[in-house]
């Protein structure tokens, strides 16, 4: 009886009433992963009150007192305001942008890639800027651009283009918007193949095989195929990216630059900003306010997002 | 025709990825040389690919605190052995649920892991809740369990492939032979999503390597530090004596210098590319149709 | 709709949650508090019995259950000195419970994570007592939260640090920040003079004498005269030029962070508060800074993140700056001469004992310390006994240190146990660390006594009404002086044109408002110094 009654396709044109019986595995597996969001993420929420009180370490958290808006005064208080967040949302919406056109475009070539040999070095190779902190990276980009000693002034500008003078990489800011997206991509695009390799390893091969009958070259197949495929994908991850829209890499922004005065007008975001800030007295408050405000922006953004998506494609939307 | 369109591509494949390659050994290659370039000619002529001499002293120092390495080491093998398996196991599991879209309540159940990655309470209220409520300090459970165990994203991930790359007819078919919902999963969707699981396994690997936050914040007993905490602290600890200047007492004298710096980064990278290659054949292609047609 | 309510939903069971953990939280904080109110309040209640002083008791009740103090022991990161903890704590309590009937539990810290342990412990009512006040850590950062202890409650320190009391005198007034007494000095020598350390070895090959104490212009001439001598040498070290090095070439009292919240030229003579960054001081070091740069004496280059001892030791470097005491002297010597050279040093400022001096290394007591009366029991005791305190600092003799041959004060360190930030205990009856001599006591004494006292030694500025003006003021000097001091500038009209900028920005982010009611709490402690003089002082401020 009861395998008859599953064995009805669940199309979502028609919806099959199931009884709570067939639903409960189910639920029982999202206990664990229930209860482990509950206790990291959910527990700790009762500390977004803090953004919104003096804090005090001798009456805690919640016997702080009520200080209404005054802990997000730091982050307006200055004309750098409009600067960070400008940088703050410019640089991600770029950055998601390429993200997906190169994740897509790296991985897809990484998957014509037959040799087993081949796609161990590639892939390997690839993966390794992802794997190095921020502080080094901020060494090495020191060591190619630095003034004096940097190898693109010594070996390229004084060398191949025989100029007298090299550039002064950390005083020019007109460089660093490329500089930096450069620098990201380079760490992430490993990264970035990684998630749509997956999607497109899980396409059927069978697509392809009648493709390739029907006569169908290369680059149509990715057309009509390949990128139709991992438009859930795509969509997905760019709407988890835009809920951190108002967040960013911190040592991106403040050890690659080397934390150079004459560069903030292009490397100041939000974070920076709050690190800055806050190097000297540390204040609880203030940096919960920070957090906060990203977090309701992003959350703006996800939701507006989503709400697009879900209009245009319902099977696609995130929630 | 065809195949001459194949054969192009390929070509065409490869000399992206030997671009894309060099873009990453090359500074790579940079950093391994810096860890063994002398410090005086690293410091007035800065780092290049010949340098004028070379010097072992990054990797002596590295060696005279050979036994915290390696403690530190064993520390971070056993984190991310046993973190790695519970975060796959735990993520594909409410992935699963989540991607049963006609499950009553999934929309909540969404709600509720997305909204937790817009949404924290911070760290010091995270902190609090391990320590006081959950009593975790100076235990492996404090390495392992805060933050990094599970995230919103690698779930979404998981959720967007089992929706979307396995075909709902393989579902159908096993609950004809009147398999349970607990076994269609460990049987059917585990193995048809190794992929996204070396994926997440990936993923999560590198983030138990590389964490150190755990290590500061929960830990006090040094011997339980993970081989990053111990690297980064040291790190850490030339810019935090960097900030109090010449009004220091304690002289620059007992700082690591960068070349060591660079070595650190070394010791803590290559762990990660022996085992790397190996762990690569589950990305391998055809697993998919293989296990499908099987 | 439908989200709205699940949002509802959502934060609802945020809400439910966030009361069980303050029920938690919130309950075990007043716990620890009320207790600690309690225990000095039954001291309090027995002392008044006595008839003796207000306050807790002067006795050491040695009958209770000793109470363990938890003392921060701060080290240079990497180092793990866990090994024989064990046994310094075993020897230290053989000591103490005898004596103050209390023992103690080392908490090794790094340098790079003493701010964020403390923070999270006290916030996470951890067992902590005796904090490290300093360097990383220091009071003028603390100053704005309540995370110490106020050491007048009860009249604690005056019953029952006598010692300490006896043995700062006067510099105790740096720990405390309006009235209140938040941390107690922790070296016994704060005399310093501040000026350049040089290459005495190039300066004998190039044939010059650097004198004992010069100018800031003569300064400037030896800069140039190591120029001409060897172009190739770095004359003089700026690095990143995150740090004001004026401040170790004029003599000057600053507040704040980099003089965020200004400072006083010339105190002894008229303690008005200035804004640093606008004085003609500020305006003629930077054009000459600028000089500098364009001369080749300095690099110049803000990307520079090596320290002036990786020049040093690289023979590349004449001079930096420094703090110049026989602590500093010891210890750079030590280093120059394992890197082949001999270190000397000229001072701009005359020997002084500063605020900033006296709160470099500070002890406080944590505001969630169960018995606040047994950690100042326990500082206090550290101060008297130089066993306890040669412990602490040095370990065990055989196991961590021998002596040096021939003396009985000379210890040599067998790096086993080495806390370098660590500094507790009365220096003058404790222990020498080689490679300094003998007389190394005497020649810190000697500095003390010549040195000048500031009659601001004691004062601190209390900035909690301005944390938001003073994480913008910091992150706005963070923005501007390093071009400067680099003289990075392309000519002097453009420099005098970026410090007009940069003062506008500090106007904009408040330095005017923080420096009126610095002004105001700097008369203030002045005319509670002393009556006559204040009256004359604030009859001063009045007039201009």
């Amino acid at each position: 009886m009861k395998a008859q009654a599953k064995a009805v396709p669940a199309s979502p044109g028609k919806k099959k009433k199931k009884n709570w019986k067939h639903w409960l595995p189910f639920y029982i597996m999202f206990i664990p992963g229930f209860v482990y969001l509950f206790i990291n993420n959910y527990m700790p929420l009762y500390g977004l009150q803090l953004a919104f009180k003096q804090f005090s370490y001798q009456k805690g958290i919640t016997g702080s007192p009520w200080i209404g808006l005054k802990n997000f005064q730091f982050l307006f208080a200055t004309n750098d305001a409009f600067i960070m967040i400008r940088n703050t949302l410019l640089y991600n919406i770029v950055w998601i942008i390429l993200g997906v056109i190169f994740g897509i475009a790296v991985a897809i070539l990484f998957n014509e890639v037959t040799s087993k040999l081949a796609k161990k070095f590639y892939q390997t190779a690839i993966l390794l800027p992802y794997l190095m902190s921020m502080v080094v990276v901020a060494y090495l980009v020191y060591a190619f651009l630095s003034t004096d000693t940097g190898l693109i002034n010594n070996t390229i500008i004084k060398g191949l283009l025989g100029k007298e003078e090299g550039i002064s990489w950390y005083t020019e800011s007109a460089y660093w918007p490329f500089i930096l997206t450069f620098v990201q991509q380079w760490k992430q695009i490993g990264f970035g193949m990684l998630l749509y390799l997956s999607s497109i390893l899980g396409i059927d091969q069978a697509y392809y095989e009648a493709a390739m009958l029907d006569g169908a070259s290369k680059w149509q197949q990715i057309r009509k195929i390949t990128i139709p495929l991992l438009k859930p994908t795509i969509i997905m991850l760019v709407i988890l990216n835009l809920g951190q829209v108002f967040r960013s890499d911190f040592g991106l922004f403040y050890q690659v630059p080397m934390n150079q005065g004459a560069l903030y007008s292009v490397t100041q975001t939000i974070d920076t900003y709050v690190y800055r800030a806050l190097l000297v007295n540390n204040n609880l408050g203030m940096s919960a306010a920070a957090s906060f405000l990203q977090s309701v922006v992003g959350f703006i953004f996800i939701v507006t997002a989503n709400g697009i998506v879900r209009k245009m494609d319902s099977n696609s939307s995130l929630f | 025709m065809v195949s001459k369109d194949l054969k192009r591509w390929k070509v065409f494949a490869h000399i992206v990825m030997i671009i894309l390659s060099l873009c990453a050994l090359l500074p790579f290659v940079l950093l391994i040389i810096a860890s063994f370039t002398d410090e005086t000619v690293a410091l007035l002529n800065g780092y290049s690919y010949f340098p004028e001499k070379w010097s072992l002293d990054a990797y002596r120092y590295i060696w005279t605190n050979a036994s915290t390495f390696l403690r530190a080491y064993g520390v971070t093998i056993i984190v991310t052995l046993i973190g790695t398996a519970v975060s796959i196991i735990i993520t594909s599991l409410t992935a699963y649920v989540l991607s049963k879209r006609q499950l009553p309540g999934v929309k909540i159940l969404n709600l509720y892991v997305i909204f937790t990655m817009l949404f924290n309470g911070g760290l010091v209220p995270t902190y609090i809740n391990y320590v006081t409520v959950f009593n975790i300090k100076d235990t492996l459970l404090a390495l392992i369990v805060p933050n990094l165990l599970m995230n919103a994203f690698m779930i979404m991930l998981v959720r967007n492939y089992f929706e979307h790359s396995i075909p709902e007819e393989i579902y159908e078919s096993a609950r004809i032979d009147g398999a349970s919902e607990i076994r269609i999963f460990l049987t059917i969707v585990m193995p048809l999503s190794v992929p996204i699981l070396a994926t997440v396994g990936l993923m999560s690997g590198i983030a138990y390597w590389n964490d150190w936050q755990n290590s500061l914040y929960y830990i006090d007993d040094k011997a339980l530090y993970s081989i990053q905490a111990v690297l980064n602290s040291i790190n850490e600890g030339v810019s935090a004596l960097a900030s109090l200047g010449g009004s220091s007492s304690v002289s620059a004298a007992d700082l690591p210098s960068t070349t060591i710096r660079m070595a650190v980064a070394v010791v803590g990278i290559l762990p990660i590319l022996i085992i790397y290659p190996i762990f690569q054949k589950y990305f391998a292609k055809g697993i998919m149709a293989g296990s499908v047609k099987g | 709709m439908k989200t709205k309510r699940l949002l509802a939903l959502l934060l609802t069971s945020a809400m439910t949650a966030s009361m069980i953990l303050a029920g938690c939280g919130g309950g075990s904080s007043e716990t620890s508090s009320g207790s600690g109110s309690t225990g000095s309040d039954s001291t309090g209640a027995e002392s008044s019995a006595e008839g003796t002083t207000e306050g807790v008791s002067t006795q050491i009740d040695m009958e209770e259950e000793p109470y363990t103090v938890a003392i921060q022991v701060v080290t240079l990161p990497g180092s793990d000195f866990s090994a024989g903890e064990a046994a310094r704590e075993e020897a230290i309590n053989a000591i103490t419970v005898p004596a103050i009937n209390c023992k103690v539990d080392i908490q090794e810290v790094w340098i790079s994570e003493v701010a964020n342990t403390t923070s999270m412990a006290v916030a996470g009512s951890e067992k902590v007592d005796l904090l490290h006040v300093a360097t990383v850590n220091p009071l003028s950062s603390l100053v704005g939260s309540d995370i110490l202890y106020d050491m007048n409650t009860d009249n604690l320190l005056q019953n029952r640090g006598q010692a300490l009391v006896e043995i700062f005198g006067d510099e105790l007034a740096a720990g405390n920040v309006n009235g209140k007494q938040l941390a107690v000095p922790a070296k016994t020598f704060n005399a310093t003079g501040k000026g350049i350390i040089y290459n005495k070895t190039m300066a004998d090959e190039m044939g010059i004498t650097v004198p004992e104490t010069m100018t800031f212009e003569e300064l400037s001439d030896l800069l140039y005269q190591v120029h001409e001598a060897n172009p190739d040498v770095m004359a003089y070290y700026t690095g990143g030029g995150e740090l004001n090095y004026l401040f170790w070439l004029e003599s000057y009292e600053t507040f704040g962070t980099e003089s965020s919240y200004g400072i006083i030229l010339d105190a002894s003579e008229d303690p008005t508060v200035v804004n640093m960054y606008a004085t003609d001081m500020f305006k003629d070091y930077c054009l000459q800074t600028f000089h500098w740069t364009q001369d080749g004496i300095q690099p110049g280059d803000p990307t520079d993140t090596n320290t002036a001892q990786d020049y040093f030791n690289a023979q590349n470097l004449f001079c930096a700056v420094a703090s110049v005491n026989p602590e500093q002297m010891a210890s750079w010597g030590a280093n120059a001469s394992s890197a082949g050279f001999e270190i000397g040093s000229s001072m701009l400022v005359e020997p002084t004992i500063t605020n900033s001096a006296i709160t470099e290394y500070m002890w406080g007591i944590a505001i969630n310390s169960e018995r606040p009366d047994k950690a100042m029991d326990f500082l206090n005791f550290l101060y008297t006994n130089a066993e306890v305190a040669n412990l602490l600092k040095y370990g065990i003799e055989g196991d961590n240190y021998d002596f040096a041959e021939g003396s009985d004060k000379v210890v040599v360190l067998n790096g086993t146990y080495d806390p370098m930030f660590y500094y507790g205990g009365n220096e003058a009856d404790m222990f020498i660390k080689s490679p300094a001599g003998e007389d190394y006591v005497d020649q810190l004494q000697a500095m003390e006594d010549e040195a000048t006292v500031s009659p601001l030694a004691g004062y601190m500025f209390d900035d909690s009404n301005f944390q938001t003006e003073s994480s913008v003021i910091y992150s706005t000097i963070m923005e501007y002086l390093p071009r400067l001091q680099c003289g990075m500038c392309e000519s002097e009209e453009a420099t005098l044109a970026l410090i007009d900028e940069f003062n506008q920005r500090l106007d904009a982010a408040g330095i005017n408002d923080v420096i009126a009611a610095n002004q105001e709490q700097v008369d203030a402690y002045l005319a509670a110094q002393s009556g006559t003089t204040a009256d004359t002082a604030a009859a001063e401020s009045a007039a201009e």
